[in-house]
């Protein structure tokens, strides 16, 4: 835990070759430079958040085979795209009035960006090359921390998850790096199956909805979306054995605010 | 089933997995030669029944033709089972081949490969008949891994004896082992006599399969609420992996189609025998609508069948186990370092002995140089990657669908993809980087190998069998 140490602070702690948003601004320049290359980016957009709708529209037929709906959707939220592609076909019901799903979008303590981020116009990148979107947004100037959910690092969360968290039809909450991977052993010394960490904290979620279920006595049926597996996360499993992870948790976020 | 000819996968339902093992024992075409007990010179299982439970030994010898796989075990099967058959229509259109070439597709089980398809009912007879821990070997950690899953299934402790080199190298899959609660430890160690003795000798022993066997051996005859799990060779395991052919079968049946050609890699035998033993028992019962061929692979690094001899010998090198019949390196075989760490196992299992012999399956063998290079055409057209093991098989397939290319035969060609390669990026990394080199297991080797074998046991000469 880095208590009283600004996200500035923890930049200089940390060498700058370590940020997603960096590299952006470094493909960017390439496509750009080059007639012949173009840009592909793997989240935050819509098209790509579409793209990954295919996970829910299939989730969404097995739900049918079983004769059950989900009343919780939960996933992990670094740009969004695997939560918005496993809940959308969901969240369509909900929008049209059909359902009250819960969704919930979770993330890690260190990049909060929708539990602490304010939703505002920001780059997408470090060089200020893309154009501003409106977002949940740590500033695209914070620091992400080295946790080991890289898919987590990112300052912005897509614009569309952005949108429904601000406007309720979703929540979010926010994990430390021991509680993801204290689940993620539950989850492997049951189901057998190894997360990678960023699913680890959908999957911390899913273990503490079921556990309320436990106390209140109802029976909610639960969905995660399992984004991946953990099988070339292992030396952060081995930290997390050895019990050397660590935590960082910002004490001050500000945001500077582009467009009012 | 929702497959149609058109489909790239072919699932099944859960309620398609097997409700029986197949058992090759009564349709093999000679009986397997008894095992011998060096102790007595003569037929007997020596130590065998005092580190298995008595399921996995009745199992062992048994001639029943089809046994029960208890619901137990296919609850825990359903985990990842029935796991699907795909087509590699991209391959084939890379190697502009009129072959259809299909592979079973093992690597989506929680350990990555077809190893727990036997560490699950090992660890439930064990854990039905009151063993509270099951000790066992592993090389580069895949049937380590799926035997801490097993274990962890069933309520077991599992101590795990990985050969020292990839315990070093690899330091991956004994995470993976650790997070599902199992104890690792580097061998040759000091927990054992015969780990202490190998270290006293060779301080800087690398270990070997044979070593860890030992010390594994060791551990459950030492201690009375330990037995012993073995991931390949025997016939109980070969049995346990016929779960993939029995599959595979029902997956091919739906789309009409029966396989011309079956390759498998072997490193002890139980992968490749579990994919071709049904078809097999088409062949022998007459039932086969092709004269299917069966075509085993192993490294030349590793040459048991193509280069070793047939013959009885120990399954571990501090000889702890009896004298089994079968293709062998000499058990003193210390293999070469590649990076197909499953199949440096200096012998094979005897029944695949009995089959080779008799000339029902044939065997080739290839460097690991041309293994990576047909393993990254898999990776760059099918996309997933495989396990250097399986890699051998799939440099099989390429070679036999470029031959179908020339001759214009539309083969339909079957192979396992026994394990999926996440756990060998570093093979990978040293393949791309041109460091790996095309070993070859020398023939002059083998001959000094038997030749002290013979000069160990000169009574060996006058056994029949």
């Amino acid at each position: 835990m880095h208590p009283g140490i600004s996200a500035e602070e923890l930049v200089r702690q940390e060498d700058s070759e370590h940020y997603l948003r960096i590299a952006i601004s470094e493909a960017i320049e390439d496509t750009l430079a080059n007639e012949n290359t173009r840009y592909c980016l793997g989240s935050v957009l819509n098209h790509v958040l579409m793209h990954q709708t295919v996970v829910g529209l299939e989730a969404k037929k097995q739900f049918e085979m079983l004769d059950a709906y989900p009343d919780l959707a939960i996933g992990c939220i670094g740009g969004g795209s695997n939560f918005a592609g496993f809940s959308f076909p969901f969240m369509m019901d909900k929008l049209q009035g059909k359902k009250n799903t819960e969704f919930i979008a979770c993330e890690s303590k260190a990049v909060p960006h929708t539990t602490r981020g304010v939703y505002t116009y920001d780059f997408g990148d470090t060089a200020e090359t893309t154009p501003l979107a409106k977002m949940l947004t740590l500033g695209h100037k914070y620091a992400c921390p080295p946790i080991h959910a890289g898919g987590l690092r990112y300052h912005g969360m897509a614009p569309l998850i952005s949108y429904l968290i601000n406007k309720k039809y979703m929540r979010s909450v926010a994990y430390t790096q021991s509680e993801i991977f204290e689940a993620a052993e539950i989850l492997a010394r049951t189901e057998g199956l190894i997360p990678a960490p960023e699913t680890a904290h959908a999957i911390k979620c899913a273990i503490d909805e079921a556990l309320a279920c436990k106390k209140t006595g109802e029976a909610k049926v639960i969905a995660f979306n399992s984004s991946g597996h953990g099988l070339l996360d292992l030396s952060a499993y081995e930290m997390f054995l050895a019990g050397k992870l660590k935590e960082f948790e910002p004490a001050k976020i500000e945001v500077p605010k582009y467009v009012k | 089933m929702l497959s149609t000819n058109n489909s790239k996968k072919f699932f099944l339902g859960e309620s398609d997995l097997p409700k029986q093992w197949y058992n090759i024992l009564p349709d093999l075409p000679r009986p397997l030669p008894p095992i011998i007990d060096p102790a007595t010179k003569a037929p007997g299982p020596g130590i065998v029944p005092r580190i298995f439970p008595k399921e996995i030994l009745a199992q062992e010898f048994s001639q029943e033709r089809r046994v029960d796989i208890p619901e137990e075990v296919r609850e825990a099967y359903q985990l990842w089972r029935p796991t699907p058959l795909i087509r590699a229509v991209r391959l084939e259109k890379a190697l502009k081949t009129p072959a259809k070439i299909y592979y079973k597709y093992e690597g989506v089980s929680p350990p990555g490969s077809h190893k727990p398809n036997t560490a699950i009912p090992q660890a439930y007879y064990n854990m039905k008949e009151g063993a509270k821990r099951l000790a066992t070997e592993t090389g580069a950690g895949q049937w380590g891994s799926a035997l801490a899953f097993g274990c962890m299934m069933f309520g077991l402790d599992c101590t795990v004896y990985m050969v020292k080199a990839s315990y070093d190298q690899k330091p991956y899959r004994r995470v993976l082992m650790e997070l599902w609660d199992a104890e690792v430890h580097a061998s040759p160690s000091t927990k054992t006599k015969a780990g202490r003795e190998i270290r006293k000798r060779h301080p800087n022993s690398p270990g070997s399969l044979g070593i860890a066997i030992s010390e594994a051996v060791e551990d459950a005859l030492t201690h009375d609420e330990a037995n012993y799990a073995i991931g390949s060779v025997f016939n109980h395991v070969l049995m346990h992996q016929t779960v993939i052919g029995l599959e595979t079968k029902k997956q091919l049946e739906s789309m009409d189609e029966y396989p011309d050609v079956i390759f498998g890699c072997i490193g002890g035998g139980s992968s490749f025998s579990g994919l071709f033993f049904p078809f097999y028992r088409d062949k022998v019962s007459g039932k086969a609508p092709k004269q299917t061929r069966f075509i085993a692979i192993e490294p030349t690094a590793c040459p048991s069948i193509t280069k070793g001899g047939y013959a009885y010998d120990h399954g571990d090198t501090a000889r702890l186990t009896p004298l089994v019949k079968m293709y062998t390196l000499g058990h003193d075989f210390i293999p070469p370092p590649i990076h197909a760490g499953g199949l440096r196992y200096h012998g094979k299992a005897p029944i695949l002995g009995v089959l080779a012999s008799e000339k029902m399956i044939e065997t080739v063998a290839y460097n690991q140089i041309e293994v990576f290079e047909a393993a990254k055409l898999f990776a760059q057209t099918e996309g997933i990657v495989p396990a250097p093991e399986p890699a051998h098989a799939i440099k099989a397939v390429i070679d036999e669908a470029l031959r179908c290319k020339e001759t214009g035969r539309e083969e339909t060609i079957l192979f396992l993809l026994c394990g999926h390669g996440y756990f060998d990026m570093q093979a990978y990394d040293d393949y791309l980087h041109g460091k790996l080199k095309p070993y070859a297991y020398p023939a002059k080797e083998v001959q000094e190998s038997m030749k002290k074998l013979r000069e160990l046991y000169p009574w060996l000469a006058n056994l029949t069998y």
